[in-house]
């Protein structure tokens, strides 16, 4: 998806001459034609994520739509106060781009974690956010959404998922209707482990790469989905604590509907753990036998 | 340090009779902040044009601001009666989606320089003229993202931008910003130094630059009122009680 984030900004800036790309020290190489044809809206800012997305939001304040671009951690959680009152209270158009999703850098350790970053952004009014689940995906949801006046956050994660989907920004997709009384839902690349059970067919499928905002209608759809199912597994390589799994219990909640929801992601604890994202997962269970387990 | 005088200037008395009231009948506000800046957020409103941007990073000084807007006629006096009210556009910190003449919402530091850096580089990538000023304080620049922001703003060559300080010691009693002025040379920015509450002199400093211009404005906390000036701590964000109100616009009128 990352090398996606390289074609989605030069298609997006050959029609927007607003578009503006700041890097906190990534991506050079990636991004060196960007550079070489815009040389005036490319700047990496170096490593002061805090003051990158405050000078993004005072370039969105003159009219320009900034894409900032790091690591999550550094963007999310060490810039949380910047976008909280530089973007967000004054609902600036400036785009945030992570990589780095949840364990994506595993072999460097915690410091380069982030599975936080939905949960703490879920707590903001004003930013739209999105976990693609494959390159395609990405490129339907930012060019989807883009210049639509408010902040926007993408998860960009190293592994893909291969199914076809077609996805709309703040809209989820119902893959698949199913006899049992259980149905899933799904964000991100994750679908790929779970379209691995072998009886997937049996249960209702929800995916959805948009966590907030969701539509009023497609509030209504899964309302309808929990309601009318005896159980909920929500299945996210997020923090289980605020995320896409509370998102659901939430919608359940705003419905007056009872909800059993067996939420399955990253618990409350440091992965410290090195090696590589699939050991992680192997480790914490997300993968499609162990999801399987919990159906 | 700026010499203790008292305010002779009828202009500037009348937008610190306003801080004075305002903060009484709300009971609230940053008085010593608001006082040490009136000169130099005054100055630049005389002066800005419709290109202009400032930014009042320092947000906890907004009273002097709201009281130069009612000075100014930009909001009607009555409005200051509103001050930190629910529904308020006048708040105890200011928002820059309550009235276009407030251009950043501020309140926590650190965030109106880097803020200013983007403003001053959309300005550069545009071509759009018009000057960018932001004021900071001298316990602002503790912050670390007002030292990325002069090593940033020295990288892209902004010379559409001015951060002025408000150099008024708040910060001796906990990290002191000593010789704040070779800092910031130190980032490649011009730096020039005035009286804070000297409004010809500031003016002259701020006429033309070829470089980020750093103007450290030595002020003082309280400046017009004896007692928060012997006293900024204890009177930093404490309004006047009606015995207080009394003594200090006495000492406002016979200055």
């Amino acid at each position: 998806m990352r090398k996606r984030l390289a074609e989605n900004l030069i298609s997006l800036a050959e029609k927007d001459d607003k578009l503006v790309v700041l890097i906190g020290d990534i991506s050079h190489y990636l991004l060196k034609e960007f550079e070489e044809r815009y040389p005036d809206r490319f700047y990496n800012t170096g490593i002061c994520e805090q003051s990158m997305v405050s000078m993004a939001a005072g370039l969105a304040s003159q009219g320009f739509r900034p894409v900032v671009h790091t690591i999550a951690p550094f963007c999310v959680e060490r810039a949380f106060e910047q976008i909280k009152i530089d973007l967000c209270y004054q609902n600036l158009d400036v785009t945030i781009v992570s990589v780095g999703s949840s364990f994506d850098y595993a072999h460097l350790g915690c410091t380069h974690h982030c599975y936080e970053d939905i949960s703490i952004l879920r707590s903001l009014p004003n930013i739209d956010l999105f976990i693609p689940g494959n390159s395609d995906e990405f490129t339907s949801l930012m060019f989807s959404s883009w210049s639509n006046g408010r902040p926007k956050y993408f998860k960009l994660s190293k592994d893909e998922h291969t199914q076809e989907t077609k996805v709309k920004p703040y809209e989820c997709q119902v893959l698949n209707m199913g006899k049992a009384a259980t149905a899933l839902f799904v964000t991100g690349h994750l679908l790929q482990e779970v379209m691995k059970i072998p009886n997937i067919k049996n249960y209702t499928l929800v995916y959805s790469p948009t966590i907030e905002p969701l539509s009023r209608s497609t509030e209504d759809l899964i309302a309808e989905v929990v309601r009318t199912h005896s159980k909920i597994v929500t299945i996210e390589e997020n923090s289980t604590i605020g995320a896409f799994g509370d998102k659901i219990n939430d919608i359940a909640m705003n419905y007056n509907h009872s909800i059993l929801n067996k939420k399955i992601g990253i618990p409350r604890l440091f992965c410290d753990n090195y090696g590589t994202a699939n050991d992680h997962r192997q480790a914490l269970g997300l993968t499609w036998l162990e999801i399987e387990k919990k159906l | 340090m700026a010499r203790k005088a008292s305010i002779v200037d009828k202009e500037t008395k009348e937008i610190r009779r306003m801080i004075l009231e305002t903060s009484y009948n709300a009971q609230a506000g940053h008085m010593p902040s608001a006082m040490s800046i009136v000169e130099i957020v005054y100055t630049i409103y005389k002066d800005i044009r419709e290109e202009d941007v400032f930014i009042l990073s320092k947000g906890h000084g907004c009273l002097a601001l709201y009281s130069v807007f009612a000075k100014m006629g930009i909001i009607p006096k009555e409005e200051l009666n509103t001050f930190c009210k629910y529904d308020s556009r006048l708040g105890g910190h200011p928002h820059s989606g309550k009235m276009k003449e407030i251009y950043s919402s501020s309140g926590s530091l650190g965030h109106g320089l880097p803020m200013a850096v983007g403003v001053a580089l959309a300005k550069k990538i545009s071509n759009c003229p018009g000057r960018v000023f932001c004021l900071i304080g001298d316990g602002e620049s503790n912050e670390g993202t007002i030292w990325e922001s002069f090593l940033l703003a020295n990288n892209l060559n902004l010379d559409n931008l001015v951060c002025l300080v408000d150099d008024n010691n708040s910060q001796i009693r906990s990290l002191p910003m000593e010789a704040i002025e070779k800092k910031i040379e130190q980032f490649g920015w011009s730096v020039e130094t005035c009286n804070g509450h000297d409004q010809e002199e500031i003016k002259l400093k701020l006429k033309k630059q070829d470089n980020p211009l750093c103007l450290v404005c030595k002020t003082t906390k309280g400046k017009g009122f004896r007692s928060m000036e012997d006293n900024m701590f204890a009177w930093h964000h404490g309004p006047p009680s009606n015995d207080q109100l009394k003594i200090l616009l006495k000492e406002l009128e016979d200055a």
